[in-house]
Order: structure tokens, then sequence, then C-alpha cells
């Protein structure tokens, strides 16, 4: 039977030399799930068949079982989340609420964030049903569906801080729409910060500060981790309109040109606030979503207090890493797995030291094909040869490793390949890359352990995403790195090396 | 095998009958009620009002079959070419060929029924004959063609029936299906073109491996090699894939109990017949024997950490994995097994032993869900099952282990470890086995060479080849084998070309098993019945494992690679799966897949404006157009009536070329598929698109598919409508925008069949309604902009303004929220029925509704009870009860509001007709004293 070899269908063959406007794809993978599935294996967390789950929010409970906050409004207590080979039951704890994007759970109370308002959960006749739903706070306005409101857990203070997705893109129609607010325990709605456009998660960075994750779109180039530093303005200044709402904060005398860069506008608006991590569009995914800091003392491999963040577009984990120079946040993002099953929106580290990942395809295009999903990403006990983390130096940069590398490589500056960029900063919506540069790593010093590299640069570019390929780099046993890229988002050039070493 | 035809005959036979007795029930069939019309007149209709792309689909649908005997451009099979010109089809005989198929049979067409000397009855079509033989393809299998010398032939007889089924018309829903079947056939009548392509099903299965070839797979599987060094310039065994390795023996005492391991060292083929492990010791004595291969147990044991335990089978788990064992593909090569876990087919099967014997529970499941880990070589594959399906196959296989299993544990004794570990080495064992953690040799670098003759100077009447015994491993090979090996060895593998590489592999992982390839291999009969399918609409596609013939020039590299090496798929509904066999191992195949299968030769015609083409598309996806909608999986949710491939994978999945060339004509390269042909004989049947051009359409849904996941949902899609009702007597709520309510609208449902949606923005009953609760899709899907539709009946809505609000000073109603309200939460009770909470002023209001019946009437009503918490007294409040169009005073305490709605208010409050603007309202004027005031108001409607 070779029928396939031996069929010719002949077509009437007319030429065209048009180009190809292809629409933009939601990007290739980055190739690597074969090699990650060594180091990070997806473990699949099953649901109850029929019920639509479309993780928002997740929360550990005392007692070691996962709650999930659903897009559909149910809380979901599950018991077996965490085992080696998982075969949960799911109880609905609560339902009926709106898109719960934001949980904590504190002295037997959920404290959920959901579109229209954070409500205090309370079961109290003991029946393990929700019974009692407290209004913390609805001090927002919320009349068109797109105004998403994402909450953070607690802060040490008890506070839940909302960041307030604008009404449209280009909008903010109700109040405090583009606005980050902060509740406290007993119900007082405290203004943040304005310049909000589409959050997707919010929650610490590595050292406690709070941080959310922005959408591409108008006035942001592309997705990025930014600080929510209070009385800071975040970029998109939609939001202007509610400062008059917000005693404690007095308005920004000037908004931002159009089309600019950042770097630009920053020197003229003083609350604006750069960027601290930008995650370069279709690279580093398309919508970063929730995160969370890895705080399992090494359970989960050698990324400790390192940030984890989901992408809901491309279905991917990456990892971020910020530090403080020049009283400024910034830092670095890198790919760490691909390959998950829906878009994710949410991510929570359990007490086992895994990393539960969920959400749904709901609505936007997402790369994983599955309507909803949650899964787990268990690290399998060996160490995957990756680029750990990059610092900042006033010369450079030292790239950590997670393995010694062979320092014959190491030491050769062309085993860097270093390129830089900026995004526009205006009103239309996202930006192409601009401004590119090519710097030159003059020098690599391995440390004697073999796990850092000190690169002295020449032609570092203050205000632009440095974005290394490290492919030629070998481990001292001569594997190839999982992944060769990294970018840091250099706001900053620390002034001494004391500024660096303030951080560590 | 005669046995069988006239079995499957009677069975055909059987269903006419059984056809025969449903046409004397009293609703005429389908086909008795067009009869009656008239074949003038359905053709007529068909012209006018037959839908030819739901002809087409109908045309290759399972429950009809058509394309099962009428392919385009095949000449061998049971029905003609309907593409093909022919004087005798007209619109009237096309109707009538249907209805009446014996009326007319197409020239050549014609069965003929055969007995043999032998007794046996065939019938069929002669396809070939010549002097000697004739050639029929069967009735009863239109896959079958039989070969029978007329010399064997008693009696030939033609047949005046047509091989065609009659009341065929009586497997469709309705006359408009027959009108669009017909529709179809005369679009595609005399459509024909391209010349003649010989029928394409697999008659030719029996195709049976190069002789040396098999040699090689022999060689493989019994590791010749690894005694016996290659010569690395002209070697005799393959370098695409690794050597086969022995199972890895560290752990190999906790996993399989010792005792078997005694007895299987000392005689392999009697305690596993068919195994691959030679006899090291036939040229030891009885007494020998047992002491050595005791010996090597003790070694085997001492290098183990956990001891054996056999474990006890969970019933429930063993039966599921019985089903498990006979689904996924385990029996693919592996024998099935009957109730009493007799081995069905152990002749054509890879042995197993007797596992009951040999495995604990937990071992044999830790080695089902890593099989690589203990067997790197990959020649048992991992079948990628979870880890609880490991368990319950493992619980299915290690069940039956008779009482005559010896339970003593085995005690190990030093002097026996020592020994035992000396014959490890000596007898050989270590050849093929890694043992002890550092003890993986390199092939070719144990010292062997003084022992052991290479491949190339081997003696091949000597030692393993022959049939003697001796101190050399006994493999217990037969003839056949042994000449194939031979023939093997006389032969170098560096004169294997990739097309041959390929054919090697396959037959060394057993590929060809589950997958035919170039008229080899393929799922066997006596296997078949044990692929299954979830569902039955995608006829054999849906559950025997596709072709590989021309894989390459169809699969991107990648996708390849996915599945090969990643554990991809794409076909939900096969039971049977894809199993991993490892990177190492035939990872190469993707290249050489690729290197000897070409891409088929299409002219393309590249689009001007892709998003235009785009656009084209998704209108010929959806049910306008093609109605790919109708079968074809979107995004992971199935068609209603079958869960084809997904459209949103077929992009990264295939080459252009492969896909132009499949759309043309999907029966010819692939025989058999429900797919239907939209463009028969090259021309389109939905000429108003794109000018009818065959590849522009193409081109257009190419274009489409490129989208992948962000491809634009079709018309068609049919979404399962979700409903949101009260369930188990418990209240059903949901917070969400409800028609009429700003964002902050939440619904109730009550068990009691009353719903009602709150205002948390107004602090207002907004609306009330009877029945069903809700539909929620107009939230639940997509981005979630719409809003919550109520199901039910008798809805009635209430006008926006806060219910309780100053008589004075009200606020002056617009769409925001009134500056003094403020919500603060609601408490459910016992069944989940809410209380909303809620601030005026200083005023705390609990707001309570319950469902509730009139025992007298059986009128649902829904009774509200409203609280009013005041620290201080407080005069001119107003509490709005209802509001309509007209508000009519029944008596004192009750009001009838528009047509249909009775309102009762307690009667320690008195209410007040208002007229206003915006309709007349019901109220009831408050001055709350200082603590609690209740007001209880009842609805009826």
């Amino acid at each position: 039977m070779r029928l396939t070899t031996s069929l010719i269908v002949i077509f009437a063959l007319i030429l065209s030399a048009a180009p190809s406007t292809r629409a933009q794809t939601l990007g290739e993978y980055w190739d690597t799930a074969e090699e990650e599935s060594k180091y990070y294996k997806i473990v699949e967390i099953p649901m109850p068949e029929g019920t639509a789950i479309e993780a928002g929010s997740f929360e550990v409970l005392p007692d070691d079982r996962l709650a999930i906050g659903t897009r559909r409004g149910d809380i979901f207590l599950v018991e077996g989340a965490f085992d080696d080979y998982p075969q949960p039951t799911y109880k609905r704890f609560a339902s009926g609420l709106d898109e719960v994007l934001g949980m904590s759970f504190k002295d037997d109370a959920f404290y959920i964030t959901q579109q229209t308002e954070v409500t205090k959960i309370t079961d109290e006749n003991g029946d393990g049903l929700a019974d009692r739903f407290r209004t913390l706070s609805d001090a927002w306005g919320f009349r068109n569906y797109h105004e998403f409101a994402f909450g953070s857990k607690l802060d040490p203070e008890g506070n839940i801080w909302v960041a307030l997705c604008l009404s449209k893109s280009y909008q903010s129609d109700e109040p405090f729409r583009g606005w980050c607010v902060k509740v406290t325990p007993d119900g007082k709605t405290i203004p943040i910060c304005s310049g909000i456009r589409s959050p997707c998660g919010i929650g610490p960075n590595e050292h406690g500060v709070m941080f959310y994750a922005e959408s591409q779109g108008p006035w942001n180039g592309s997705c990025s981790l930014k600080v929510l530093e209070p009385g800071g303005f975040m970029g998109h200044p939609a939001s202007f309109r509610w400062y008059d709402l917000a005693e404690n904060l007095e308005k920004p005398k000037v908004e931002p040109n159009t089309p600019s860069r950042l770097m630009i506008e920053r020197a003229r608006v003083k609350e604006l606030v750069p960027y601290a991590v930008v995650f370069p569009y279709i690279k580093m995914g398309r919508s970063i979503s929730g995160f969370m800091v890895d705080r399992t003392g090494g359970k989960f491999g050698p990324f400790e207090n390192q940030i984890f963040v989901g992408d809901f577009s491309l279905s991917v984990v990456m990892r971020a890493t910020t530090e403080k120079i020049n009283g400024v946040w910034q830092g670095a993002c890198y790919p760490f797995r691909e390959g998950l099953a829906t878009g994710l929106l949410a991510c929570q580290f359990t007490p086992q030291g895994d990393l539960i990942v969920g959400g749904t395809n709901r609505g936007w295009p997402v790369r994983g094909p599955r309507e909803f999903a949650i899964q787990r990403i268990d690290w399998t006990g060996i160490v995957p040869f990756e680029i750990k983390q990059l610092n900042a130096l006033p010369d450079g940069f030292r790239v950590t490793f997670t393995k010694p590398v062979d320092p014959k490589i190491a030491s050769q500056p062309e085993s860097y390949q270093l390129a830089t960029y900026t995004h526009l900063y205006r009103q239309g919506y996202g930006s192409p890359e601009v401004d590119q540069t090519t710097p030159t790593v003059t020098e690599a010093t391995v440390s004697d352990d073999g796990l850092a590299v000190q690169l002295k640069i020449d032609g570092l570019v203050q205000g632009h995403v440095h974005d290394f390929d490290l492919s030629p780099i070998r481990s001292a046993e001569g594997g190839k790195l999982v992944h060769t890229k990294a970018y840091y988002t250099l706001n900053e050039i620390p002034k001494r090396p004391s500024d660096v070493t303030a951080m560590k | 095998m005669n046995r069988i035809l006239l079995a499957a005959l009677l069975f055909v036979l059987g269903c006419h009958a059984a056809r025969g007795l449903a046409q004397s029930a009293p609703q005429p069939s389908l086909t008795d009620q067009l009869l009656a019309e008239g074949s003038r007149t359905l053709a007529a209709q068909a012209r006018e009002r037959g839908d030819a792309v739901r002809g087409a689909i109908l045309f290759s649908t399972q429950s009809l079959s058509c394309t099962k005997c009428h392919a385009q451009g095949a000449v061998d099979l049971l029905g003609p070419d309907l593409t093909q010109v022919s004087a005798d089809r007209n619109d009237e005989t096309i109707v009538e060929a249907i209805l009446q198929p014996s009326k007319s049979i197409a020239k050549g067409f014609e069965s003929v029924k055969i007995l043999t000397l032998e007794g046996r009855v065939v019938t069929g079509r002669p396809i070939r004959q010549d002097n000697d033989t004739i050639v029929l393809r069967e009735l009863s299998d239109t896959n079958r063609v039989i070969e029978l010398a007329f010399d064997d032939i008693d009696l030939l007889e033609p047949q005046t029936v047509s091989a065609m089924p009659t009341k065929l018309a009586d497997q469709l829903k309705d006359r408009q299906q027959f009108l669009d079947l017909v529709k179809y056939l005369m679009d595609i009548a005399q459509t024909a073109q391209a010349p003649n392509v010989a029928a394409s099903m697999h008659a030719s299965r029996s195709t049976s491996l190069d002789p040396r070839i098999h040699g090689l797979v022999l060689m493989d599987q019994f590791g010749c090699v690894r005694c016996h060094g290659d010569n690395a310039a002209a070697p005799t065994m393959h370098a695409s894939t690794p050597p086969k390795q022995a199972p890895v023996l560290t752990a190999a005492a906790s996993r399989i109990d010792p005792h078997y391991i005694r007895r299987f060292i000392a005689d392999p083929h009697g305690v596993k017949p068919g195994t691959s492990m030679p006899d090291l010791m036939q040229h030891l004595s009885d007494e020998d024997r047992d002491a050595v291969s005791t010996a090597i147990t003790h070694y085997l044991m001492s290098l183990s950490k956990d001891p054996f335990k056999r474990g006890s089978i969970d019933d429930q788990s063993a039966a599921r994995g019985r089903e498990l064992f006979h689904s996924v593909g385990c029996v693919a090569c592996h024998s099935p097994r009957g109730k009493d876990g007799d081995e069905l087919m152990a002749d054509s099967s890879v042995a197993l032993g007797d596992l009951s014997q040999k495995y604990s529970v937990d071992g044999l499941s830790a080695f089902l869900e890593n099989p690589h880990s203990v067997r790197p070589s990959g020649r048992m594959p991992d079948m990628k099952l979870t880890h609880w399906e490991a368990v319950d196959l493992a619980n299915y296989l290690v069940s039956g282990a008779g009482d005559d299993a010896d339970r003593r544990p085995m005690q190990t004794d030093p002097e026996r470890i020592r020994s035992g570990r000396k014959s490890f080495t000596e007898l050989g064992c270590v050849q093929c086995h890694v043992a002890e953690g550092g003890q993986t040799q390199q092939v070719q670098a144990r010292g062997r060479a003084d022992r052991y003759p290479s491949l190339a100077e081997l003696n091949t009447a000597q030692g393993c080849l022959s049939a003697k015994s001796g101190a050399w491993a006994n493999y217990r090979l037969d003839d056949a084998q042994r000449d194939a090996i031979r023939v093997a060895l006389q032969s170098s593998a560096a004169t294997l070309d990739d097309r041959e590489h390929v054919v090697l592999t396959m037959a060394t992982f057993r590929c060809d098993r589950c997958h035919s390839r170039d008229g080899w291999g393929g799922v066997s009969d006596q296997r078949d019945p044990y692929f299954h399918t979830t569902n039955e609409n995608l006829g054999p596609q849906g559950r025997i494992p596709p072709t590989l013939s021309g894989v390459g020039g169809k699969l991107r590299s990648k996708w390849l690679r996915d599945v090969l090496v990643n554990g991809r798929s794409i076909r939900p509904y096969m039971n049977t799966r894809m199993p991993q066999y490892g990177a190492a191992n035939v990872a190469h195949l993707v290249d050489r897949f690729a290197t000897v299968d070409p891409k088929p030769l299409v002219e393309i015609t590249e689009t001007q404006d892709p998003k235009e083409a785009r656009q084209t598309g998704l209108e010929l996806v959806g049910n306008g157009g093609l109605n790919c909608i109708a079968c074809h999986t979107f995004q992971h949710k199935p068609a209603q009536t079958m869960p084809a491939v997904d459209l949103t994978e077929m992009a990264e999945r295939l080459h252009r070329e492969w896909f132009y060339q499949y759309m043309v004509s999907p029966q010819l390269v692939s025989p058999g598929t429900v797919m239907p042909s939209f463009w028969p004989g090259g021309k389109a049947i939905r000429k108003e698109i794109l000018g009818g051009d065959p590849n522009l359409q193409v081109g257009a849904v190419w274009e489409y598919l490129l989208e992948g996941r962000q491809a634009r949902t079709p018309r068609g899609l049919q979404l399962e409508p979700i409903r949101l009702l009260a369930d188990q007597g418990r209240a059903v709520m949901l917070r969400r925008s409800y028609p009429g309510i700003g964002k902050r609208g939440i619904g109730v449902g009550y068990p009691g069949g009353l719903n009602l949606a709150f205002d948390a923005e107004q602090m207002r009953l907004a609306m009330i309604w009877k029945g069903d609760f809700a539909d929620p899709g107009g939230v639940w899907r997509s981005q979630g902009h719409g809003t919550v539709r109520p199901l039910g009946s008798d809805l009635i809505r209430f006008p926006p303004g806060p219910d309780l609000d100053d008589a004075q000073s009200p606020w002056i109603v617009d769409e925001g929220r009134p500056p003094r309200h403020q919500f603060t939460g609601y408490d459910l009770d016992d069944i989940g029925r809410p209380t909303w909470t809620y601030r005026f002023g200083e005023i705390e209001i609990e707001d309570y509704a319950i469902d509730s019946k009139d025992t007298d009437a059986d009128q649902a009503v829904l009774k509200r009870t409203v609280t009013f918490t005041s620290k201080d007294k407080r005069n001119n409040l107003v509490f709005r009860v209802a509001s309509g169009e007209t508000v009519k005073a029944i008596d004192q305490q009750t009001f009838l509001i528009g047509e249909s709605l009775r309102v009762r208010v307690d009667a320690q409050h008195q209410a007040e007709v208002e007229q206003s603007e915006t309709g007349m309202h019901l109220v009831v004027p408050l001055s709350l004293p200082a603590g609690d005031t209740t007001l209880e108001i009842q609805y009826r409607w």
C-alpha cells in the first residue's frame, strides 16, 4: 500500500509573492519541556467528573487541605491534593461568589477577594459549609465585567492589598479603577497607588514587599512585576481622576507624555514607579499571572526565596528575582517550566514543598488545551543546571548558577551573548522592542566554587532589559543549561559595590 | 476460518431478518414512506432542498458505511466509485439505487455465491479472474479478499440481489437526511477526473518480515552481542538502537519472590516458557544446578535493601486491572486472558510466565509505573499508567497465586552469597545483567574475547546455534529461528538502508503489533476485539492505531518526537495507548521517517491575503461551510456526533502538503475513514465560496488552522447548556450581573421553586420569579461579559432605588450607589437561604426571605421578614415593599401589584400606595423606636 507516495494531486498552480502578514500567534514554547521533565515533573490533581473548577486562587489550610477559590465563585476544600499520587476528595465549602481571585485563611476564617468586595467568610455552626459572609470592603466601583479585583494574602499586619483593574484597557469609569487599595482587618480601605492597568496577580516579593503582576497593553510595552509603592503611580494615567477620593495621597502634578520612554518620564513624573521586572513579550509569557515566593527551605530545589510566576496565555511557569538598587526595585526573570494544561491564574506552594498551579483557558487565547485544570509541579530531587540568578554590579552583572560551571568556558567573555532593549512607554497598546544595543562582556571571572561568574560589561544601558543568552556555558560535568536565557531590567546601575551587597 | 466466515454470514442474514421483522411494525419505515413518494418527486426535491455538505458527512458516517464499498478512485470494492461517469446514473436512478438497490445492479458489480468442494459458502464480488482462479471481495467482510481455485469450486451461482444493503434509508434520521444524501450523490456524480488507483483496503496484511531482519530482531531479543563482539567497521547489529539490556537486578529480590528467582535460574524455559533468558547450566548435574541457582539467588538477595513481601490482593483493584490489561494495549503483545487467568493466545504472545508466583503487588506495580528503570532498553514499554492504574494492573496480574506457593522466607547465607556472586560472573549472567551498583560494564570491555568468539568468527552450526546441549547458553531456539539468525549473521547491518532500519526498529519494539506500514503489520484479526473506542461513530479509526505508511510525510518532526518520546497523544477516544519506549531507543525514528517518507507532491497556491483566507477558513470550518465542527473537537470541546481529532492541533501536527492531499481524497489516504470528501473528483461542493476553487478552499482552511489554539470559535460549536438549580433541598446562590441590576446582583434559587435577586449596591429586592433558577452562561462562558439569565417563569421586576430611604429627602435614584447605604454581607440558614445585612446611616437592617406554601391553596409564597435596628428613635422613613404599573388595595393588608402579584403586609404596619414618575409603589412608612422593629411581607404571584 504505497498510496501516499504514488498519489499525486495536482492543482492549478498560481504563484504568488504576497508577503505573509501572519497574525501574532501564541508563540512557540521554549521547547525545553522534555529536559525540564527530568527535574520537575507535572502531577495531575484529578477533579471530580462533571464539576468545572476554574481555579483563581489557592490557600493551604492548617489541616493540610488545599482550598481553591474559583472564577465561578466556589470555594472547594480538597483533601489529599498533596499526596504523592493524589486521589483527592473535593468538598464545596462556599458558592455563589463572584470570581474568587484572592484567598487567605486565618483563625478559622477565609478572607477572599471577589469582583465586588473583600469578604470574611466563616462557618459559624460548624457543619462544614460557609454560613457567614461579612463585607470588609466594597469601596470600589464595579460596573464592567472586566473590572477584575485581585487580592493578596493577608500581609503581616492582617491587611489585604487589592489591585483593581481598569474599566477597559483605556478607561477608569468607576471609583478606584486602576488603583491598589489596602483593606485593614477592621474594614478600613486605604488607597495605596494609582496607575494600574490590568493586574493578574498580587503578593509579596522575596523581601516581603508587596508587588503585582501587570499585563501588556496601554502604557505597558510588556508584562512586568511592579512594586506597589504607597503614593506611587504605576504608569497608566487613566486612574488619576480618583485622587479626590484618596485624601491621604496627592495627585501627580504632571501626566506622562506619549509616546516616550519610561526612563524619560520617570524624570518628569516623580511618582512614576519603574517596572521592576519586565517579562519580554512572548519570550517570557504573554499574560503573567499569580506568583508566590518559594519558602520551602529547599524542598523545591535550588531556587529558595525566588518568585515563581505563572502565565495565563502560554501556560508556563517562570522565575523572578528582585533587588533594590539605589532605592529602586529591579530584577530578572528566567524560564522555568512549560507545558501546563491550561491558562494559569494562581499558584501555591504546598507544605511538602511542591508547587500547585491552576486556572482556566476561558475567555482569552491560551496555549494549554484544557478548559480548566489543577496540576502540581514536583521537584524530582535532581538539581537542574540553570542560571540561578542575575544581580547588577556597578560595572556589570553577577551570574549565579545552580551547579558549578566549566571554568574554562565560563571564563571566556564570548560565552555570554548580551543584547539590550526597552519598550515604548505610550498610550497605544503594547510595544515592540526598541532602542536595541549590544554591550560587550570584557571579562568573566569564575568564583572558586564555580557557582558564580562576575561579568564586566562595556555598554550597560540604564532603563533597558538586558537579554542574556548563555548557550555555550557548560556545567563542570559538561551538561548544557536547561534554559539558556535570562532577562534583567536595569532601572538603576549600582553606584557602589556596597549597594549590591546590602541586598544579599 | 470457515466457521468464522459462516458465523459472519449468518450474522448478516440474521440482521436482515431482524430488519424484516421491524418492517412489520405499525409505523411504516422511512424506506417505505420514501418509496411511496416515488423516485421522481424525491429526486426533484433533493435537487432543490438537499444539502450536499450534510450529505457528505452522512455518506461517510459509521451507521451508513457507504465509503466501505464506494470510494473515490477505488475499482475493486463491492460498489462502484460514484464519482465515475456512468450512463446509467441520473437523479432518479440515484434515488432508486438507495431505495431499491436490486432493481438495477451496476454492471460489473454483480455478486456470486460459491460453494466449494469443502462445503464452504462464499458470497462476494469477483474482482479478478483468470483461467484457474477467481478473486472475490467478500460481502460479509468488505476488507477481505479471497482467492479460490476453480478446481476447488463445486458451484458458482450469480446473485440477483445487490450487495448493497436494502432498507439503508432506515438508518437515516428523517426524510431531509435522505434528500441531503441524494443531493451529495448528485453533486459528485460524474466528477471524477483522476485515473483510477488500485483499491486501498489492506488486503495484503500477510507481507512478512525479510528473513535477515527477522534474524536481527531475534539476535537483539536474545542479546547475542552481549557476549559475541561485533565488528565496528562492518557491524552485524544495527547501530541506531542501543543493544538490548537484560533487566537490572539490583533490587530484583525485593521485587521478585526469591523462590521464583531460584526456580527460574535453575530452569528458565520450564518456569517461563518462551523466555529470552537462556539456560546457562545445562551442562551441570541436577544437584549442581540446584546449588548454583540457590547461591545466585542468595547473592541477588544480598543486593536488595528491602526483603520481598508478597502483599495482599485487593479484589476490586484487580477487577479494574483486568479491564486495563485488556484495553490499554498490554494485550497487543501479551496474551489476553480468560476468566481464570488462562492465556488465550500464548503462541502468538510475549511470554509473561506465572506472575502470581513471581512478583509482589508493590514490586510489579513499581515496575509497571516505570518499566525503563529496570528494563532501560524499552522493549517493555512504559504504558503511561498512572500510579493507581499500575497498582490495579499489578493486583490483577499477581492475583491467583495458588496455595502451592512457597511462602517461607529464604534465609541468606554468607558462604552462598560469595559463591553465587562468583557463579554470576563465571556463568556469564553478568554479560547481560547489571546487578551491583558499579557493575555496569561496557559491552566491549568484559574481557570475554578469550571466551566467546566474535559474531564474524562464529561457527553457526555449533554452540548456542546447535540443537545440542553443552556448556553454552541454551535459548531453546527452533529451526526457523536458527535459520533466520544464520541469515542475519551472513549479512552486514551496514547494508541496511533507512527504510529497512525503520522496519527493523518497528519489529524490535513490536510497533507492528498495532501499526501497519506499507502493507506490513497492523492489528491481527485475533486481537482486533481488544481494541476499543469511547465513540463508535468514528468507525475503525476510532479504535485501531493509525497506519504508519507515509507517516514521515504526514507528521511534523516535532510532533512525531512528542508522540514517540514525550507521550503526547491526540486521540482521546482510542482506549489503546501509544506506549513510550524511551528517547534513546526510538527517537532516531523521527529523522528516519522524515527521510524515507516524502511529503506528498501537491501544488499549493500561496494565498494573497492570509487574513482574509483565515476568515474564509473560519466560515468553511463552521456549520455554514463544510461543517467540520459537526464532527471535530474544537479546543478540547468535543462535537455532538463524535470527538474527531481537535481542529486546534492540526497545523501543529501535520505537514501542509499532507493536509492538502488528505482533504481532497480522505478515502484514498485513510481507507475506511469517516471523513467525507468535500472535493470529490477535485470539484468543490461549496461552489459559492472562493469561486469553488478546491485549492483556495483547502488553503483557507489551512490558514485558519494555523491559528491553532487561538483560532476563533467556528459557528456551530454546540455548547452544553449550563443550568444552575437549587439542589438537594438547599438554596443556590450566585453573585453576578443580572438583567436590570448593576454588577452587584445576588440571585437566590430557593428549593421550593421561588427565586429572587437582590441588588447589593442599591439594597433592594430587584426581582422575583418562579420555577428554575438561572442560566449562568452569560457570566461563566468566555470572558464573562454577559448577565445571568433567569430561567423559570412569572418574572416580576422592581425599579431601581433602595427599599429603605428617608421619606423627606430620599436619594435621587440613578444607576449608581446611594451614598448612605452600605452592604455588610449575609448569613445563610441551615438550607442556604440568606439574610441580607446592610446599614442605612445608623440603622442596621436584616432582610430574610423564605419560600413557603399556603397550606390551603398549595400556592407558593415568599415570606419576607425585615428587621430594623436603631440605637435611637428614628422617624420619617419609608420602606418600599413592591412596585408596578398599578397598585390596588384588596383589603387593609393585601394589595394587588400589576396583574398578578398579591402582597400582604403584617397587621402592625399600614402600607400606602404612592404614585411616582416611574410607576406606582406600595410603601410602608416607618417610625423606628430604639431597638428592633420587624416588618413582615408576603408575596404571592
